[in-house]
């Protein structure tokens, strides 16, 4: 664990931390652009610039790529880094255009946020500015060319972590483009976290532009309601309405990101025909109204009918919240029905994977992203949770084996960000098979994991289980 | 579309390849060589037999700057304007090419002869400034050398 001094705070990293992040572990901010926890190390806006007074490496230093060591003493306030960082960010303002006013990223912009730190108040550059012609890019996202300050995060999500192809960076120099071959819909399901990824306008949400400004919106923590992965979300209210909803990080579930279903498809929240407040017979009334006359005719219908002729009707869909009401409910009305599922098949499997998942045998998406060996059952995970197919691929990129149980391979293979070997069934997926992967799995013996799609019943669920299990010990069946 | 012969060659070229990224360029070049320049079309092509999307090929394409996305003339004179040709008035070589053929760098002579492009250090520091016109290399440039060059290009053209 290397020990550093930073502005005076003596600090001690994990090895491979590099001097951004060990300042930020004692509070202090190193302004950045083209950093980003999640993604690879590109050094390419200069503008994390420290100066190390001490130790190994002495002089003006990038801190997102220098790791920390022994013995560094740094300084994020010496002249001369605070020099280079304000030349820095007037140099990447030189091509900025001044339409923050008409800007959908006003307000919540990190280029904002570093220009003003910075000390960059007045421009010096009479020129003319660099300019593009922008390009479709679907109906999530708007692109505005002319803003770019060239920090390459968006090919880095879009190719290198989320195995994107159609989008990416042309030309070079001061002719560098991020965009597509030609003008049409992103196809990445994760195109959206450009917008969250970008630290200045380039890359809006199409969706919710000039509705209102960051501080206008009301935020609450949030789990995306689209699958049961749970992705942690921020939705931005305004005034009774959903305009946006942007990523929350949670290491354990979904990172830094969110796939576009979470992101975009939220026009029913806002439908004008969702009820926003309690009826009677269709005649809106309060809160307390309302339940008094639902309490008074479910005790009129049991008196007439007795509560076993009573059905109590949840939905898998339902808040955690609502689902536990309507189980103390039906608790207190001793005898009536209770049912979350529309037929008994999918109750039955749901009922065995909460049975048969524990601690031990349950896996985060940070779990799968370190497993050595994966086996996917024949589900279309694009389709039953996107930001799993991430997991596996961080995984896959990583070493992991990864094997899909398929009826049809080819199909279901077809639009996975990550390779992937089909196999006939779960037992023939070779645990101690050759390569890499299945060495290092023997070694460690940890991490294998399945996944599968909802809608198994009771006794498929129960075989994929053993076979994770199976799995999971490094045993050679059962 | 491109000859069956060239394509067996490339297919061949992608094959020997450790990855197929790595013969990217060879390919551009090859599809270049038939084409004129790098047609959209081209771009496809490259794409299906490296196994790259049409944006990862242009992504290289338009990196490289002999590598052409645009139509260019029968011969394009690539005028080097790094630091060491700059030192010795690459400025005045340029303004001379654009001057005689009647172009600004990216334009190609009224006669259809030859496209005017800048370009980086080619490796003739030494012989600053300098030029190549088709792949053939210039040095020691003025106005009188590059006069003769252009007439010389000219005559073995036609």
């Amino acid at each position: 664990m290397p020990k550093l001094i930073i502005d005076d705070i003596a600090v001690e990293v994990p090895a491979g931390t590099n001097v951004l992040e060990a300042a930020r572990s004692v509070g202090i901010t190193i302004p950045h652009f083209c950093y980003h926890p999640a993604l690879a190390i590109a050094g390419a806006c200069r503008l994390c610039a420290v100066k190390l007074l001490d130790g190994p490496v002495k002089g003006i230093q990038m801190s997102c790529s220098l790791p920390a060591q022994d013995g560094m003493v740094v300084s994020t306030t010496d002249p001369e880094a605070l020099q280079l960082r304000s030349m820095v960010i007037e140099w990447l303002m030189i091509n900025h255009p001044h339409d923050c006013p008409v800007c959908d990223e006003g307000g919540e912009c990190l280029l904002q946020d570093f220009t003003i730190a910075g000390g960059h108040g007045r421009r010096r550059y009479q020129g003319k500015k660099r300019t593009f012609l922008n390009q479709y890019l679907g109906e999530g996202i708007q692109h505005e060319m002319n803003r770019c300050i060239e920090c390459y995060r968006c090919v880095r999500f879009y190719q290198d972590y989320a195995g994107g192809t159609d989008f990416g960076v042309t030309g070079s120099a001061g002719r560098v483009y991020f965009g597509r071959f030609a003008d049409g819909a992103l196809e990445s399901p994760f195109s959206g976290n450009l917008v969250d990824i970008c630290p200045t306008g380039v890359f809006t949400d199409k969706t919710g532009r000039f509705r209102a400004r960051y501080w206008d919106y009301e935020f609450a923590p949030s789990i995306c309601p689209h699958c049961s992965v749970g992705c942690n979300t921020s939705p931005q209210n305004f005034q009774r309405e959903l305009i946006k909803v942007v990523a929350r990080r949670n290491d354990q579930v979904n990172g830094w990101f969110i796939c576009d279903r979470g992101r975009f498809d939220k026009g029913y929240v806002n439908d004008g025909r969702r009820p926003r407040q309690p009826m009677i017979d269709g005649v809106a009334c309060g809160y307390e109204e309302a339940l008094d006359a639902l309490a008074g005719r479910i005790s009129d219908f049991i008196g007439m009918n007795g509560t076993g002729s009573l059905a109590l009707v949840g939905s898998a869909r339902l808040s955690l919240e609502g689902a536990i009401l309507l189980g103390e409910l039906a608790r207190y009305l001793d005898g009536a029905q209770l049912c979350y599922f529309a037929d008994s098949s999918l109750s039955g499997g749901s009922l065995a994977a909460v049975q048969l998942l524990n601690e031990q045998n349950a896996a985060s998406l940070s779990d799968l992203e370190g497993a050595d060996c994966i086996a996917l059952l024949d589900l279309d995970l694009m389709q039953e949770g996107p930001m799993l197919a991430l997991a596996v691929r961080k995984a896959a990129l990583a070493g992991a084996q990864v094997y899909l149980v398929a009826a049809e391979p080819g199909a279901a293979q077809k639009d996975l960000p990550f390779r992937c070997t089909a196999v006939g069934s779960l037992d023939e997926v070779p645990l101690e098979g050759g390569g890499q992967g299945g060495r290092r799995l023997r070694r460690r013996r940890k991490g294998a994991r399945t996944a599968g799609p909802p809608g198994l019943d009771r006794s498929e669920v129960g075989h994929a289980a053993a076979g994770g299990e199976r799995l999971r010990r490094g045993a050679a069946g059962p | 579309m491109m000859p069956e012969a060239l394509r067996t060659s490339l297919q061949a070229r992608v094959a020997a390849a450790v990855t197929p990224r790595e013969a990217a360029v060879d390919v551009m070049k090859e599809l270049q060589a038939h084409y004129g320049w790098l047609t959209d079309e081209a771009v496809g092509e490259a794409a299906r037999l490296l196994g790259l999307s049409e944006l990862q090929v242009e992504e290289l394409a338009t990196f490289y700057e002999m590598i052409y996305r645009r139509p260019v003339g029968k011969k394009v004179i690539h005028v080097c304007d790094s630091i060491s040709c700059w030192c010795a008035c690459c400025e005045e070589i340029m303004r001379h090419l654009k001057e005689r053929l009647g172009v600004e760098p990216g334009g190609t002579s009224a006669d259809g002869m030859f496209t005017l492009l800048p370009c980086c250090c080619m490796g003739m520091c030494g012989d600053s400034p300098a030029m190549s016109v088709n792949g053939t290399p210039y040095g020691k440039l003025t106005p009188e050398l590059v006069d003769e060059i252009l007439a010389r290009e000219r005559a073995l053209a036609s």
